[in-house]
């Protein structure tokens, strides 16, 4: 059929026009995320390869583990992740319809005669001209949306990474205070059962006997604090990687980096941080993209629905008849003024939000700086003056046990203080890693939201100052 | 020691026949020269008298001026060492802790310009000498205080003999407990026998260094940590020596804050003789082994050296041959230990539970200590270690003293000295010896160390 024909050939000609990746620009995002955030994406959709990526994860945890092997697990592992890449598909569908004509509509109309006989037939062929026309301008809104979702991935991808990241250190963080609580236990066990053997030679009041005893029963509070802590993280990290089951036990960590000589905080941060963010780029697209609905409003607002018809008339007789049509619409009532609002009202909300979301990021890169500065410089006095200190107050105090001025119990107490120092360190390594994290992932073009596990830093630490008293 | 002879004795005391005759009758209660007397020649070392030693301390150098003799004392802040290895920032005369000995003779006239150069201002106050109102030395009371960088003249004439003591009497707490006091003699113009051939002077005093710090604390009220000889703590205090057959005399005077001390001489009894008030009549001496020297007097005692030997001279207040050893910390004696010990070790290496068998090991133990302190430390005897600290020295008789100085550990003749009985002897006495093992403690494990 001649009709058939012609509107075949228009839809092939159309439709060469639209180009998709095969990939659907998954290539693109993670290219992204490793220039952003040395990340390998891997987008698991069965198929052989399988194999070998699970292969990569046991060796990954076969080794103890750090935060770069922690980031590299939940990259393979996180089906929250992997189910992200699938968006791309979503917004490749777009592409793929705004590079369709929009498909003919066919009449077909009977009218039967009263006396019998042959019925007229109407058939006709309608095509929804103005579509055709736009076609171009929304093949580009199509693809303005599919950039807003190859950065979604790279974003999703980055902001896992960085809690990732985060989830780890707090594990190590309290994994390290857990140690040091069980060492301080042992201290206050040590201490309660010199008591104890001191009160069953006849030496020692039933007063310090249950001081001694009340610290002890403290320390061992601060054990269970840190190790419902510790397991909480582990589960917080375990979510994360996406691991279950055996795997999901994490038993050998590597130990928390060391604090850097500087504080690590580049220059022009909050410049970087807004050049790089995805955040915006994704609203720049959507602004573009909110641009372009206004202009095909206002293209369309005066052009009327034209819609382009042929139509066969098949007369009683049996005879057809073959003509063009026209359907026509008359901006009498309304010129599309509803339509304009809306997307000129959208455009400036867009706007609007840009602003907004770019002074708050400012505003975050400041406070991330701040929070980095503030925790290098608090892990150094620890590091280089708390520590130092209290290493030299138990070897003094040492020397004054030796010479009976102190008693064993004020030694063993200065040796919890020394452990409750090196627990705040710990926290405050971890806290400070976890601040370079957050700037990291600011100056890499993502926020992931504020990291919901508590400080490490703590102020339980089970220490009551006051074994003085005998 | 200056040699003095019988022949100079006699030759010295008949040359002060003019003198005797001033005198009144030899009364210790009161001054043998009336106080508007006019004053005797001044009397002079190896004539008129046989100077004191003034163990681990010295004698104030004097000058004759016109017939008097003229002392000078300067008071000032002394770096002053305790022990070897212990030192602390106190004051003192003239370069000493404590100030030196002024040594004078009944009779004569003494000047003694008091320089000032501490930053608090000072007196001196003489205690014991009778002599004009004005001359005692008591701040406010009797004289303005001398201020920093001035000097006072002290003068009077020496009414008496006998033992004194001087010392500041200005903030008093302050200025004694940082040392500022001396030992004073007076010797007789004409004794009324031979003079002994050793004559000793101690000063006991007692202070409070925090170990690990520089400055006796004056504020202290009970708890002394450092007792002292003469401002030494055994084991850094001088032995006093005698040849068998030898008149001995120890003057003791006290000046501790808050202590009186009970001197205790082993392997003797002796008799005291004299004390700040004057001698004491023969008619009430009594034979002793202490002699109890309370704040604020001296006390004189003589013997014959006739027991050889190294005998233990020391206050008998146990706590008293203690040096800054702490006293708040928990009783551990008794104390089991079991595996406590090795538990520990693994948080602080350097420990262990110690004293569940007493002190008595600690001054051997060698562990580390806070600097500048001396808080477990002994002395090193013959046999073993002393386990005796602050107010002990030893007296040493020796049948001869072939040269000045300590002439060692005495030998001992074969036989005498307790020892380890024999299996023999046990045996031939009818003694039987069950349950040696101690019944308390953590046994010699605890100190394995
Ligand atoms: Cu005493």
């Amino acid at each position: 059929m001649r009709t058939e024909f012609r509107l075949a050939l228009l839809a092939t000609l159309l439709g060469a026009c639209a180009s998709v990746p095969r990939d659907a620009g998954f290539a693109e995002a993670a290219d992204l995320a490793h220039e952003r955030g040395g990340l390998e994406l891997v987008w698991r959709r069965g198929g052989p390869e399988e194999a070998e990526l699970d292969a990569r994860v046991h060796a990954l945890l076969a080794v103890p583990l750090d935060a770069d092997g922690a980031v590299a697990i939940a990259l393979l592992q996180n089906r929250r992740l992997q189910a992200l890449y699938s968006e791309l598909g979503f917004a490749q569908a777009e592409v793929l319809q705004a590079a369709r004509i929009p498909n003919p509509l066919l009449h077909l109309e009977a009218r039967l005669p009263s006396g019998g006989g042959l019925s007229a037939l109407d058939l006709g062929l309608e095509q929804d001209f103005l579509s055709l026309l736009l076609m171009p301008q929304k093949k580009r809104l199509a693809a303005e949306t599919f950039e807003v979702a190859k950065l979604r991935v790279s974003a999703g991808a980055l902001e896992l990474a960085a809690e990732t990241r985060v989830a780890f250190l707090r594990l190590q963080g309290g994994e390290q205070r857990l140690a040091l609580a069980h060492t301080a236990l042992e201290a206050a066990e040590a201490s309660f059962e010199l008591a104890q053997r001191l009160s069953e030679a006849g030496n020692l009041r039933e007063l310090d006997l249950a001081l001694e005893q009340a610290q002890r029963e403290e320390a061992r509070v601060a054990v269970a604090d840190a190790e419902l802590a510790t397991i909480e993280a582990r589960e917080a990290l375990v979510a994360h990687l996406g691991l279950y089951g055996t795997e999901a036990r994490l038993d050998t960590l590597a130990p928390l980096a060391d604090l850097p000589a500087d504080d690590g905080l580049g220059v022009d941060l909050e410049a970087r941080a807004i050049a790089a963010s995805l955040t915006l780029a994704m609203r720049r697209h959507e602004i573009e993209r909110a641009g372009r609905v206004l202009g095909l409003e206002e293209t369309t607002r005066f052009l009327p629905e034209l819609d382009l018809a042929l139509a066969a008339e098949r007369e009683t007789d049996g005879s057809w008849q073959l003509g063009p049509g026209l359907g026509l619409e008359l901006p009498l009532f309304s010129q599309g003024q509803p339509e304009l609002r809306r997307a000129a009202a959208e455009l400036e909300r867009l706007r609007a939000t840009y602003v907004a979301d770019a002074v708050e990021l400012r505003s975050r890169v400041r406070a991330a700086a701040a929070r980095v500065r503030a925790l290098h410089a608090r892990a150094s006095f620890l590091r280089d003056g708390v520590l130092p200190l209290r290493a030299r107050i138990l070897e003094e105090l040492q020397r004054e046990y030796n010479a009976m001025q102190v008693s064993a119990f004020r030694l063993l107490l200065a040796k919890r203080e020394e452990l409750g120092a090196e627990m705040s360190y710990a926290a405050t390594l971890a806290d400070y890693w976890v601040a370079r994290g957050g700037l990291d992932s600011l100056l890499a073009g993502v926020s992931p939201a504020p990291a919901s596990a508590r400080s490490a830093l703590s102020p339980s630490m089970g220490l009551a100052l006051n074994s003085d008293s005998h | 020691m200056a040699p003095l002879s019988r022949r100079n004795l006699l030759s010295s005391g008949a040359g002060l026949v003019t003198g005797h005759a001033l005198l009144a009758h030899a009364n210790a209660a009161r001054p043998t020269l009336a106080a508007d007397a006019a004053p005797l020649p001044p009397g002079l070392p190896g004539v008129d008298y046989r100077p004191v030693v003034t163990p681990d301390g010295a004698a104030l150098e004097w000058q004759l001026v016109e017939g008097v003799k003229v002392f000078h004392l300067v008071a000032e802040p002394v770096t002053h060492e305790f022990v070897p290895g212990f030192a602390a920032e106190c004051w003192g005369y003239n370069g000493r802790v404590h100030g030196p000995t002024i040594e004078a003779v009944e009779g004569e006239r003494v000047r003694i310009y008091v320089t000032n150069k501490l930053g608090a201002p000072t007196t001196v106050h003489w205690h014991g000498v009778l002599l004009p109102n004005g001359m005692d030395g008591v701040g406010g009371l009797t004289q303005r205080a001398i201020r920093p960088g001035e000097t006072f003249r002290y003068e009077f004439t020496l009414r008496q003999h006998g033992t004194f003591m001087y010392h500041s009497h200005h903030d008093e707490m302050t200025q004694m407990a940082l040392g500022l006091m001396g030992m004073i003699v007076v010797h007789p113009r004409t004794p009324e026998s031979a003079p002994p051939e050793r004559d000793y002077v101690y000063m006991l005093s007692e202070w409070k260094v925090v170990p690990g710090t520089r400055r006796p604390d004056p504020n202290e009220m009970t708890d002394f940590n450092v007792l002292t000889l003469n401002a030494r703590s055994f084991p850094g205090t001088e032995a006093l020596v005698a040849q068998r057959g030898e008149r001995v005399r120890i003057r003791i005077g006290n000046l501790s804050a808050m202590d009186h001390h009970p001197i205790h001489l082993h392997g003797y009894n002796f008799v005291e003789t004299a004390t700040d008030g004057g001698v004491i009549p023969a008619s009430a001496r009594r034979p002793e082994t202490t002699v109890l020297v309370p704040v604020g007097t001296t006390r004189t005692i003589e013997f014959t050296a006739d027991a050889l030997g190294d005998w233990a001279l020391h206050c008998h207040m146990t706590h008293h041959v203690m040096n800054q050893m702490g006293h708040g910390i928990p009783n551990t004696v008794g104390v089991e230990v079991g595996d406590l010990d090795e538990r520990v070790r693994k948080l602080l290496p350097g420990y262990m539970t110690m004293g569940q068998q007493g002190m008595g090991e600690m001054a051997e133990m060698g562990m580390a200590n806070p600097k500048n302190s001396i808080p477990m430390l002994g002395g090193r005897g013959p046999f073993d270690g002393i386990t005796m600290g602050g107010m002990f020295t030893i007296l040493k008789v020796r049948e001869r003293l072939e040269r000045a100085g300590d002439p060692g550990w005495y030998e001992h003749p074969a036989g005498e000295v307790a020892t380890n009985a024999s299996a023999e002897e046990l045996t031939r006495d009818g003694i039987t010896v069950e349950g040696t093992r101690p019944t308390t403690g953590g046994g010699g494990h605890a100190h394995g160390g």
